[in-house]
């Protein structure tokens, strides 16, 4: 049987084309994984697939069999945090938190990606993460304090 | 909840929460809407500190990214002198917290802000009672230190709190003519503490109402209606006949909806079923609004009036008269809404985000015809509401399905239907007049302003001028409106702050004169003054403008009791608008939560720049032509500016909203700028659209 791994649990897969952000959602009652629009237009739904950041609304859980998922709740490695989501406390970078963990997700991904990156190279890893709280700069600020810790 | 056992309880009275604005007899609120019926038992319990110590708030103002959460902590924290993580807070469950008319107006912090500290100041003295019969020494001989009542000058004397409330159950009204410790000592408020919600939402532990999942629930999709006004003339479900997995199709009144055990089922049979509606023609588009605005009128009130007019037009050296116009942009908050309902007997539980828990609780109870006991409304966490989510009209769409199928019953909107099925800021019209002599002084000033739909306090906010003139006239009236209408951050102070402060704008270059020294020329409220000076200082103001690259504007506001200057510099890239830079300062009195104050203004800003140069709703005939992201623009993080907000310390004035701040006075500001940079004066929103048509 197809197989996938959420956060380290591996799971059986017997509908393929259910949807990725569903199957996580109601299936998996992961439901830290937001829908914001369902189109692939608000990066809401942002996880990460062997470390690459994915629109989970865009895809059937049949596109990433045999992946190695990681959804926000499994981030922090048990009661510790990540840094990135150490950083988003102390920026306080948040309102009502909707979006947040999308974003997370991807900074996390760009982490991955590059050692130090740039302003400019976050703002292009965030150009599809809409926060319609405008909490923008502080997260700006988040990508800042971990470039200054590393 | 029955058993009431070794608590302190600190009960409140609920008219206290109600701004004063909307209190019986004061103008405003008269729609039901708003005004759900004030229950008769006035004093309820705000506040509890149990036989283990721990504190907790009730409150039914809800969070939905002002972070009151954190505020109300903090609030309570400082007059119990205890750590804010010993205290708990459960907002907007009905069942537990007092009635309250619902979130909006950044009253929160002003109206239950204020009585949570009086709940905690009556807390703090009744313990100091306790501690006193204990010692047999009065009661002003004790302090409260984080969970202690302790003996000032022998701090060997020291009671916990649960050893003073003990086995009892201890019921205190907050008394009428309570005075607050006049001098705040600055152990929590207006320190940056960090959210108290912060760890919760980093880790997506923070149920949300699309999150809620309750056992044997059924996924609803509703078919909705292709326009305003359509109904069902038929409904052809053959198709659906072939399938063998379980469904229930429902068609109640006007609610047509499929029912199934996974949202993707539901989403899949809805498509099956043919539904051909009646339609109706003749609805407004978005090109007839101005046109509506003006023809329309109704409700009209004088604001201001004082001296005439004429005479005073008579008077000017220069005389200016220009139309503004807004259409109606849409909240957008990131959460589609969802509600979850389920009877219990004949009991009804409702998770719901919406800002006004108890207002739905009533149009639950007329709905099914319950008394206050069998309706429960609990408020998970909110995905930004902005004013909107005050209707929550699927709340009832749940509850009647599931009392159909008599399972649970979630039901939740899309992107698309999040925008069509909410309510619109309106679209307004501002005609200003008015004129000016050479040196400056304003010699008559008119502003009749029309915002489209019937509630009234929408469009009287922020009409008023703060400037000197002798002459006078602001009205402000309602007009019929093709879509509907409501509540948006700030109501209509930021659309009529728009034209007023662009209009001082052209004014002052009419007359050769700075902006920024002709509205210090005009403006008598220390409040303003100190602002504007403050963020002229801050963006380094040119009084001058010299032919350069970056445009500066600058325009003040106020709103809910706050003040507000704000300055920008501006770009054009392209064919863009870049907002380079925005400088705010802000006076809201005494400052309770310094940091979650800073957060507001900085997302005030942001949606406001999206109204401001991208957001109109299009629509024609009854469809709204551009819901969801696709073409609706909002504001992503390229577009964004770097932010100062300054806080100016003014801890003798009581704490009145910022959630506002933002917003108000950012699109004049940037019209300004524009001008300033292009010599362009744009007076219809969005700017980017007019840049790119002219
Ligand atoms: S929910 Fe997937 S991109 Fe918006
Ligand atoms: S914090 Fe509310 S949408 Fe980003």
């Amino acid at each position: 049987m197809p197989k996938i791994t959420v956060n380290n649990i591996n799971h059986n897969i017997t509908n393929l084309k259910r949807n990725l952000l569903s199957f996580l959602r109601f299936d998996l009652e992961l439901t830290g994984t937001k829908l914001g629009c369902g189109e692939g237009l608000c990066g809401a739904c942002t996880i990460l697939v062997d470390g690459q950041p994915i629109k989970s609304c865009m895809s059937t859980v049949g596109a990433v069999i045999e992946g190695d998922l990681t959804t926000i709740e499994g981030l922090a490695d048990g009661e510790i945090l990540h840094p990135v989501q150490e950083a988003f406390i102390e920026q306080s970078a948040m309102q009502c938190g909707y979006c947040i963990p999308g974003f997370i997700m991807n900074i996390t991904a760009l982490f991955n990606r590059e050692k130090n990156p740039t302003r400019e190279q976050a703002i292009e890893a965030l150009s599809e993460n809409i926060c319609r709280c405008g909490t923008y700069s502080r997260i700006l600020k988040v990508v800042e304090s971990l470039r200054e810790k590393k | 909840m029955k058993k009431n056992n070794n608590l302190l309880e600190i009960f409140g009275d609920i008219n206290l929460s109600i701004p004063k604005r909307m209190r019986a007899g004061q103008t405003g609120y008269r729609t039901v809407t708003y005004m759900t019926e004030i229950p008769e038992d006035n004093f309820q319990r705000m506040l509890s500190i149990n036989k283990d110590g721990i504190v907790t708030i009730y409150a039914s103002k809800v969070d939905y990214g002002q972070g009151i959460k954190t505020g109300f902590i903090i609030a309570v924290a400082e007059e119990l002198c205890l750590e804010p993580e010993k205290i708990n807070i459960i907002l907007g469950d009905t069942d537990l917290c007092p009635w309250d008319p619902g979130t909006f107006g950044s009253d929160s912090t002003a109206s239950v802000g204020l009585l949570l500290r009086n709940a905690a100041t009556t807390a703090r003295e009744k313990l100091y009672e306790l501690a006193a019969e204990r010692a047999g020494i009065s009661k002003d001989n004790f302090i409260s230190i984080n969970g202690y009542i302790e003996q000032k000058d022998n701090p060997s004397v020291a009671y916990s709190f649960s050893e003073l409330i003990g086995q009892q159950n201890i019921k205190v009204n907050i008394p009428e003519n309570i005075s607050l410790s006049s001098k705040i000592d600055n152990l929590y408020i207006g320190n940056n503490i960090k959210r108290i919600d912060g760890l919760e939402k980093v880790t997506g532990k923070s149920k949300y109402s699309r999150d809620i999942l309750v056992p044997e629930m059924l996924f609803a999709k509703v078919i909705r209606p292709p326009a305003y006004g359509a109904t069902i003339n038929k409904i052809d479900s053959t198709n659906l006949q072939k399938i063998s997995s379980y469904y229930q199709l429902i068609h109640e009144g006007d609610l047509l909806a499929i029912l199934a055990e996974s949202d993707e089922a539901a989403q899949h049979l809805s498509s099956m079923i043919d539904v051909s509606w009646h339609t109706l023609d003749g609805q407004a588009s978005r090109w007839d609004m101005p046109k509506i605005l003006l023809d329309s009128k109704f409700d009209t009130s004088v604001l201001q009036e004082e001296g005439n007019i004429d005479v005073g037009l008579n008077e000017a050296d220069i005389i200016l008269e220009e139309t503004y116009y807004v259409p109606y942009i849409s909240t957008t908050p990131m959460e589609p809404r969802a509600a979850v309902a389920k009877w219990d007997d004949d009991k009804l539980i409702v998770w719901a985000g919406t800002q006004r828990p108890h207002g739905i609780k009533s149009e639950l109870m007329k709905l099914f015809n319950l008394q206050a006991k069998q309706v429960r409304v609990i408020t998970p966490e909110i995905g930004g509401g902005f004013g909107a989510k005050s209707l929550y009209p699927i709340a009832s769409e749940a509850s009647i399905l599931s009392k159909i199928v008599n399972k649970p019953v979630r039901v939740a909107y899309s992107r698309n239907e999040e925008t069509i099925f909410s309510s619109f800021r309106p679209a307004a019209l501002m005609e200003v007049k008015a004129g000016v002599t050479i040196d400056g002084s304003i010699t008559a000033w008119s502003f009749k302003a029309v915002h489209a739909g019937e509630r009234f306090l929408i469009g009287r906010r922020g009409a008023t001028t703060p400037y000197s003139s002798k002459n006078i006239f602001v009205e402000v009236s309602c007009a019929d409106s093709p879509l509907k209408t409501g509540s948006y951050r700030s109501l209509g102070a930021a659309v009529n702050h728009f034209a007023r402060e662009a209009f001082i704008d052209e004014l002052s270059r009419s007359i050769k004169c700075d902006p920024l020294e002709f509205r210090l020329q005009n403006l008598k409220d220390e409040r303003y003054i100190n602002v504007l000076r403050s963020v002229a200082n801050k963006i380094q103001w040119q009084s001058s403008t010299s032919p350069t690259k970056i445009g500066q504007g600058l325009a003040i506001g106020i709103d809910v009791g706050s003040y507000v200057a704000l300055a920008v510099h501006i770009e054009i890239i392209g064919t863009e608008i870049k907002i380079s830079k925005v400088a705010a300062a802000i006076d809201c009195g005494l400052a309770i939560d310094h940091d979650g104050i800073v957060n507001q203004v900085e997302g005030g800003i942001i949606q406001g720049l999206g109204g401001t140069l991208y957001e109109a709703i299009e629509f024609e005939n009854g469809t709204i032509i551009n819901p969801g992201f696709t073409r609706y623009r909002v504001p992503k993080i390229n577009n964004i500016p770097e932010i100062h907000v300054e806080i100016l310390d003014n801890k003798t004035t009581p704490s009145s909203g910022a959630g506002e701040l933002g917003i108000v006075p950012i699109a004049a500001a940037i019209s300004n700028a524009l001008f300033d940079l292009t010599g362009q004066r744009v007076r219809e929103l969005p700017i980017q659209r007019q840049l790119q048509s002219s």
